[in-house]
């Protein structure tokens, strides 16, 4: 099988290649936004796909799977959440996101809320937050990488996880984005394709869903319920609700994907990537969790439930399938990777080093930051990853609860409440962030039957509240702001006149032009 | 500050009666006139960059500008210029030196659009230096206050309440 499976690998590289130089040049010419934005021309559902495919990455063919065989059924309520998440996530913030983020000239995530929320305070701690767990992040794609790798390939583990980071590490090297929105678009459709392919495979194996019940409920009849193997989570809705919420609003906290808003065509584009996102979601986000449940009863004595995906389509499907799919599952883990480590590299030589370690920082120094951190995640990840390896459900679901815990209302409250200010949205970062790794770390979990991401976002999201209230007289939100706010709730595309009078970027200009008209009248 | 000289201008987008419906649009029954118009100074660069890309490396134009009184670099989208001879409207000096400029122009190249493709690796940047070309931006007067215009892209920017 290895054999084929490298073939379609290779395959797989070569076709995304030749989407990504095909998507360049149609992007048009030469110029900086035909490069970034695809000449505009990005539609909503190419939208709508790199949004689920940047949200999902390598959890769904690991994580989803290894949950789905070790809990059953009770593995669906993460799926619930997930379905609706994209839906939720665009109609929320998604419009308004893009208005504001336009209107105030911002062109990443934590730019836009040093803008929202001026402060360089705010720009620090959702720095400094954002590369501590997007390094999370890269560790589980890393993992997932050598465990994909060793199987396909058949050699040991750690021979391919060293083999996995140094193909992400060049990979990361190469360059930065190749019309990214067209590989995902890609990606996504084989990723649905290829695991959609899987369960009807599984399915037909096991002689249809409601045969493949009966068996399991032979074999155990918790597994059919809604609270685990065993019962293990029975009355545990604290539990449930976090499951529900960690992939339902919890998108609407995570840097990486709100970015994605900022970069629509038109601010109408939401409401259809919208649509486009929950069909996509409908198909493709169950399917995982169901294939690692029907797992259970096609590998019984499966070692390692992360793999149970990878080892059912492995029994079941033809090798060719079998390799495309797999293909499929290693490039949506590397370019994920790949994201991440460019995203982490670029937050600490930009906005932290240069912006409060070196301000006058040579490009070399901050290409040496930028390489330097991506490297020095990359091994701590491989030692981490080959010592005592947690498993990628474990890393994901840590890193998105204290992501989402710390950023959700902060994103949210940007948009739809006029009051949040700067002192809110800080306070709200740090006591949301510190509740979830506190809760996760102190496995505060089973003994309080809460969700860290519930507690997290719950006591976030109160301190937002509560600290932007208290601090109204002495840190109101700038008239500016508010004005933005306004046009942003609209429905239609910005004015013109308010995109006219929205540039905060002339303010040395401004300063100098208001000297000269006062000496000139002092002249005249 | 100087009045008069030919002058290589960015040809203007916004017009000074637009400018004016631009702040009317945005005020209730507060009188607005256009006072003036201030010319300021840039130092302008064409900046030719080759990005490595996964596929060899991709060449990109960006046009880039350093303000001539605060040495302040920015990218900037393509624009035309044209010439003309200043008369009554208040002109900015520049202040820079033409290699300040220089340096500020290939840091700020690097640095936007390091930070917009998320590029890690180093690339090279030919600048082709463009001269001094001046943008105008009209002056309006709202009540007691001044708002300037940018002539060019129509933003706005009030003035410090000294000015006005």
């Amino acid at each position: 099988m290895s054999g084929t499976v490298i073939f379609f690998l290779v395959l797989y590289y070569v076709v995304v290649l030749g989407i990504g130089y095909w998507a360049m040049r149609r992007g048009g010419g030469e110029d900086l936004e035909g490069y970034l934005l695809g000449g505009r021309q990005v539609g909503p559902i190419a939208t709508a796909l790199t949004l689920q495919s940047t949200s999902m990455s390598g959890y769904m063919f690991l994580g989803a799977g290894g949950l789905g065989f070790a809990q059953g059924y009770w593995a669906l309520w993460y799926a619930a959440g997930d379905i609706g998440g994209g839906l939720l996530n665009l109609s929320v913030i998604g419009r308004r996101m893009r208005k504001m983020s336009q209107m105030m000239g911002a062109l990443t995530s934590i730019e836009y809320l040093e803008k929202r929320y001026p402060s360089p305070a705010i720009r620090l701690v959702a720095g400094v937050l954002t590369i501590f767990l997007l390094g999370f992040y890269v560790l589980a794609q890393l993992i997932a990488g050598g465990k994909g790798m060793a199987l396909v390939t058949g050699i040991s583990y750690p021979l391919a996880l060293a083999i996995a980071v140094g193909i992400i590490l060049i990979y990361t090297f190469m360059g930065g984005y190749l019309a990214v929105a067209y590989t995902d678009f890609f990606q996504s459709l084989v990723m649905l394709v290829g695991v959609m392919w899987i369960l009807i495979a599984a399915l037909s194996e096991l002689g249809g869903l409601t045969a493949a019940n009966t068996a399991l409920s032979e074999l155990d009849p918790t597994l059919l319920s809604v609270w685990g193997r065993g019962l293990g989570f029975e009355g545990q809705w604290g539990v449930v609700a976090g499951a529900i919420l960690i992939f339902s609003v919890g998108y609407m906290g995570w840097p990486h994907v709100v970015t994605r808003h900022m970069a629509m065509s038109r601010p109408a584009t939401a409401r259809r990537a919208g649509f486009w996102a929950t069909i996509w979601s409908l198909f493709f986000v169950p399917a995982p969790y169901l294939v690692g449940i029907l797992a259970i009863l096609i590998l019984p004595g499966l070692d390692d439930p992360e793999m149970a995906i990878f080892q059912v389509a492995g029994q079941l499907l033809p090798a060719a399938v079998t390799g495309l799919v797999m293909a499929a599952i290693m490039a949506a883990i590397m370019s994920t990777a790949d994201s991440l480590l460019l995203q982490t590299g670029s937050i600490a030589s930009r906005d932290i080093y240069e912006r409060f370690i070196n301000p006058r920082a040579s490009e070399r120094q901050m290409v040496m930051v930028s390489r330097g951190l991506v490297v020095a995640v990359a091994v701590i990840g491989y030692v981490v990853a080959l010592v005592e390896p947690p498993t990628v459900f474990s890393i994901v679901i840590f890193a998105t609860s204290v992501l989402g815990s710390a950023f959700l209302p902060a994103y949210v409250c940007a948009v739809w409440w006029r009051k949040a200010n700067t002192p809110g949205a800080l306070a709200s970062m740090i006591v949301g962030a510190t509740v979830a790794f506190v809760w996760e770390y102190a496995g505060l979990v089973n003994t309080t039957e809460l969700h860290p991401m519930l507690t997290g976002v719950v006591s976030s999201t109160i301190t937002m509240i509560v600290v932007s209230l208290a601090t109204q007289t002495i840190s109101p939100v700038p008239a500016y702001i508010l004005d933005a706010m306004g046009v942003s709730s609209k429905v239609g595309p910005i004015p013109e006149r308010f995109l006219a009078a929205t540039e905060f970027d002339l303010a040395n200009e401004a300063a100098a032009v208001g000297k000269a008209i006062e000496e000139d009248s002092q002249d005249g | 500050m100087a009045r008069e000289g030919r002058l290589t201008i960015i040809r203007e987008r916004v017009d000074s009666t637009t400018a004016l419906q631009n702040v009317a649009g945005m005020t209730d029954d507060v009188a607005v006139v256009v006072e003036g118009s201030v010319l300021y100074p840039y130092i302008a660069f064409t900046a030719r960059c080759a990005v490595p890309t996964m596929i060899g490396k991709k060449e990109i134009t960006v046009d880039c500008l350093v303000d001539g009184v605060n040495g302040h670099g920015a990218t900037a989208d393509s624009f035309s210029t044209e010439q003309m001879v200043a008369c009554d409207e208040v002109r900015l000096q520049s202040k820079i030196t033409d290699g300040e400029a220089r340096r500020t122009a290939q840091r700020t190249v690097t640095h936007r659009l390091g930070k917009k493709l998320k590029l890690i690796a180093p690339f090279d940047v030919q600048l082709e230096a463009a001269g001094t070309v001046y943008k105008r931006f009209w002056i309006i007067r709202i009540g007691d206050g001044r708002i300037m215009a940018d002539s060019v892209t129509g933003n706005m920017h009030p003035l410090s309440a000294s000015a006005a």
